[in-house]
């Protein structure tokens, strides 16, 4: 039996103390000296460990603090009481949410899947990903070797054109050229960062991680240096198709290219196929008001791999009331089912992708690939406090991380996805991640439902 | 380079105008960095004294006028806990100017530009209470 695919997490502390949820006030002056103190009876021992930055100005007790209340409870004067801290709610932008990008934090550091405590109290639909609830009901009982065990579910797909059926010859011998195919344990490209303080430390981070994981990771042509040589087996240089040399160095030694999307891009792609036929070229489509047309003439054409790619808030390219990423992709995805072509295309998605949840989901909704960006950076801690985009000095110094500890935390974090994607495909009672892809019969969206059930009686939502 | 200061500022007190900070920082060069906390009660005694020995010139603290507090008694505690800051500064021989505290509450924000100007005078006139730190600030976010 070949070696199962698995990802080793190590914990690696972060640099900085994290901005934590709790605010915890202390009323110290009230403090009796009682023998029953309830700061020396802390479980987690945060009032032992506590320490502030005086850079950063962040106590560590937010971070620490595990909400258990037993402090405030417990202390016999009450000198204590917690609330939420501002500097927490400040976090991110409004669809970067605070508790994305802690939960993000936690599952660098230590590379195991959140748990929440007491249940999940709501809400249970929003807009985005939380719009859609993906089947479980295939958790039925705990499997009797656990979903790593003899159950072996497989993350692995393959990037490249698909045949749609065998050919052969009056002889009976297969005539059908098959198309390269490159092959990843995960369903996960790391994409193009959309900001950040980034620094050659940060790009040989993520292709150390990506080494590491045996994942694939984009590379803009321009960032292209010697130091990422030994990698190349893991890099997809992004290039535009216009002016592009086939001969050029940033090909040599790759298995996949991509090219930006323009009238030039399937000429630049049959140039780039004739000169090296075991290549795979993908092409980067951006989410507008044409993807979809453009989608479904690259398919015909014969293109290997289609990267859509909206905003690093999940958003079409579209100034009038943009779609969210999931919507576009099912009405891609379903217009090339509709032309009997989907089997023999890769669709790759990026952008809005925060969330290991988020990943499943997007499979359901038609891509057989997702590629994140931000993510990586707040594995990195980023704070997506965009100061970067004015210029300013980034709070974390992202452009000062070491590359074995950049790429620990990047390789905890993909840990951490990997366990929670094979978590949901266990409790659907799917396999195979290839599966996964456009099974939208597998899953409830909140708009289909709300139309179903009210559509009748109030018309549709404006 | 101008003052370095650090605002200490009650999430529930007066919401900060941005561009007043902003305009502080372009127009008069000071150094500003916002902390806000979820209640001035939260402002430990440390927090000030850490403020001061990581370079700033003074720590503001921001709070809402007394009797208004969420927790009652945060500002009240904060002010005490100022005073002490003031105490151990001045006997360290350092001015126990570098701390001040003033209450605004949440309809005040017209206040604050007045307040913070009048901070960055006396930070100014206080200077750095260590040599290399006028010379070259430390580094910080």
């Amino acid at each position: 039996m070949p070696k199962r695919y698995h990802i080793t997490a190590k914990p690696a502390a972060p640099r900085f103390i994290p901005v934590g949820r709790s605010g915890i006030i202390d009323f110290e002056e009230d403090c009796l000296k009682c023998t029953t103190c309830v700061k020396k009876r802390c479980l987690y021992d945060v009032y032992k460990n506590r320490s502030y930055d005086a850079r950063t100005m962040a106590d560590s007790i937010d971070y620490q603090c595990k909400n258990c209340f037993s402090c405030i409870q417990n202390c016999p004067r009450g000198v204590l009481s917690k609330t939420i801290n501002p500097e927490y709610l400040k976090l991110g932008d409004a669809y970067w949410k605070p508790e994305i990008i802690s939960i993000n934090w936690f599952q660098a550091e230590t590379g195991r899947i959140p748990v929440s405590g007491a249940g999940y109290r709501g809400p249970f639909s929003g807009p985005g990903f939380d719009s859609m609830w993906t089947d479980m009901s295939e958790i039925v009982r705990p499997t009797r070797d656990g979903i790593h065990g003899r159950e072996y579910i497989s993350t692995a797909i393959d990037l490249g054109r698909k045949n749609n059926r065998l050919e052969f010859d009056a002889a009976g011998n297969p005539v059908l050229e098959v198309p390269p195919l490159v092959e990843v344990p995960l369903p996960i490209l790391f994409n193009l960062l959309p900001f950040g303080n980034l620094s050659r430390n940060v790009r040989l981070a993520m292709a150390e991680a990506a080494r590491q994981i045996d994942a694939m990771m984009y590379l803009a042509e321009q960032d292209d240096e010697p130091a990422l040589e030994a990698y190349k087996a893991h890099l997809i240089p992004v290039v535009a198709a216009n002016g592009m040399d086939p001969s050029a160095a940033i090909f040599q030694g790759v298995k996949m290219v991509e090219l930006i999307y323009s009238d030039q891009a399937w000429h630049g792609a049959l140039k780039l196929k004739a000169k090296y036929p075991g290549l795979v070229v993908s092409i980067r489509v951006p989410m507008d008001a044409e993807a979809k047309a453009v989608t479904l003439k690259l398919a015909e054409a014969g293109a290997e791999v289609i990267h859509l790619v909206a905003d690093f808030q999940g958003n079409e390219f579209v100034a009038d009331r943009p779609r969210f990423v999931k919507d576009v992709l099912r009405d891609i995805h379903g217009s090339l089912v509709t032309a009997s072509i989907r089997d023999e295309v890769t669709l790759v998605v990026s952008g809005g992708i925060a969330l290991p949840e988020h990943l499943p989901k997007a499979l359901i909704c038609g891509a057989d690939c997702a590629a994140i960006d931000l993510p990586l950076l707040i594995g990195l801690e980023c704070r997506v406090c965009k100061r970067c985009t004015h210029g300013k000095s980034c709070p974390v110094g992202i452009d000062q991380v070491e590359v074995s500890y950049g790429s620990q935390r990047i390789v905890n974090l993909m840990c951490s996805w990997w366990s929670q994607l094979i978590e949901v495909m266990g409790a659907m009672g799917i396999r195979d991640v290839r599966r996964v892809r456009g099974e939208a019969g597998r899953a409830m969206f909140f708009e289909d439902l709300e139309r179903e059930t009210f559509g009748a009686m109030f018309g549709t939502r404006k | 380079m101008g003052p370095r200061i650090v605002i200490y500022c009650c999430a529930n007190s007066v919401i900060v105008p941005e561009e007043s900070v902003e305009k502080a920082m372009s127009e008069r060069g000071a150094e500003i960095q916002m902390v806000r906390l979820p209640c001035t009660g939260r402002t430990d005694t440390l927090y000030i004294l850490k403020a001061i020995e990581a370079g700033a010139h003074l720590a503001l603290v921001v709070g809402c006028p007394e009797g208004q507090c969420q927790f009652i008694e945060g500002n009240l505690r904060a002010k005490m806990r100022v005073r002490f800051a003031n105490r151990l500064l001045a006997e360290a021989g350092l001015g126990a100017e570098r701390v001040r505290m003033v209450n605004l509450s949440p309809a005040e924000a017209d206040r604050f530009p007045a307040a913070l100007n009048e901070a960055i005078d006396k930070a100014r006139e206080l200077g750095a209470w260590r040599a290399e730190d006028e010379a070259a600030p430390r580094k910080r976010g």
